[in-house]
């Protein structure tokens, strides 16, 4: 198999399982109010997500230099902007506590969260020894 | 960085897509290199010039050796 090929099958994985993911968020979450078994539904769906990001991680180590650096570029400046634009958005036409501003807000602190721990990762993975 | 990706693949028969499924990159990252538009990692710039069998500074020429004031 080609290293292009195996590329774009691996790209379809990881779409896929973002998109089943999807199907299964969907079907076993209501559409207004709370998970009536929020305490075994949440871990459950986290577990989806793994599996999300490790179909993800399959393609990752696929990509090349230039892809990889394409996709961090786009996802720190392009992904940081969209995000703060959108809050933005949602703060003014609909107030700074809409349901709609303090859930993007939660959002926007998760990634905050999960930059600093995988940024962590990354500073603790490249300590040398220093002299 | 000034390099003769080009020269070398040429001399080697292939075009982009075939040397960039031979290296296990991407057609784009072949192109980029080329037109000179992207610097690839050192690991993926020592694999290039052990695919040619050519010293790296052969394949990526080094700029401040050239100028001698190497900063």
């Amino acid at each position: 198999m080609s290293h292009r090929t195996k590329y774009w099958m691996l790209c379809a994985l990881a779409f896929g399982a973002s998109a089943l993911a999807g199907v299964i968020i969907g079907k076993t979450v209501p559409a207004g109010g709370a998970s009536g078994n929020a305490a075994l539904l949440f871990p459950l769906l986290l577990g989806v997500c793994g599996l999300v990001m490790a179909a993800g991680w399959l393609w990752w180590r696929n990509t090349d230099d230039l892809q990889q650096q394409g996709q961090l570029i786009s996802w720190y400046w392009g992904g940081t902007f969209g995000a703060l634009a959108m809050l933005v958005y949602l703060a003014v036409f609909f107030g700074r506590h809409s349901d709609l501003s303090l859930g993007a807000t939660y959002l926007f602190f998760a990634q905050v969260g999960g930059f600093f721990i995988v940024w962590l990762v990354w500073r603790l993975r490249g300590r040398g020894q220093s002299e | 960085m000034k390099n003769c990706l080009r020269e070398l693949r040429k001399a080697q028969g292939l075009n982009q897509a075939e040397l960039a499924d031979r290296l296990e990159i991407s057609r784009q990252t072949i192109i980029a290199i080329e037109a000179d538009k992207y610097d690839p990692s050192l690991p993926m710039a020592y694999r290039m010039a052990a695919f040619f069998d050519v010293p790296v500074e052969t394949l990526f020429l080094n700029p401040w050796k050239a100028t001698g004031t190497g900063v």
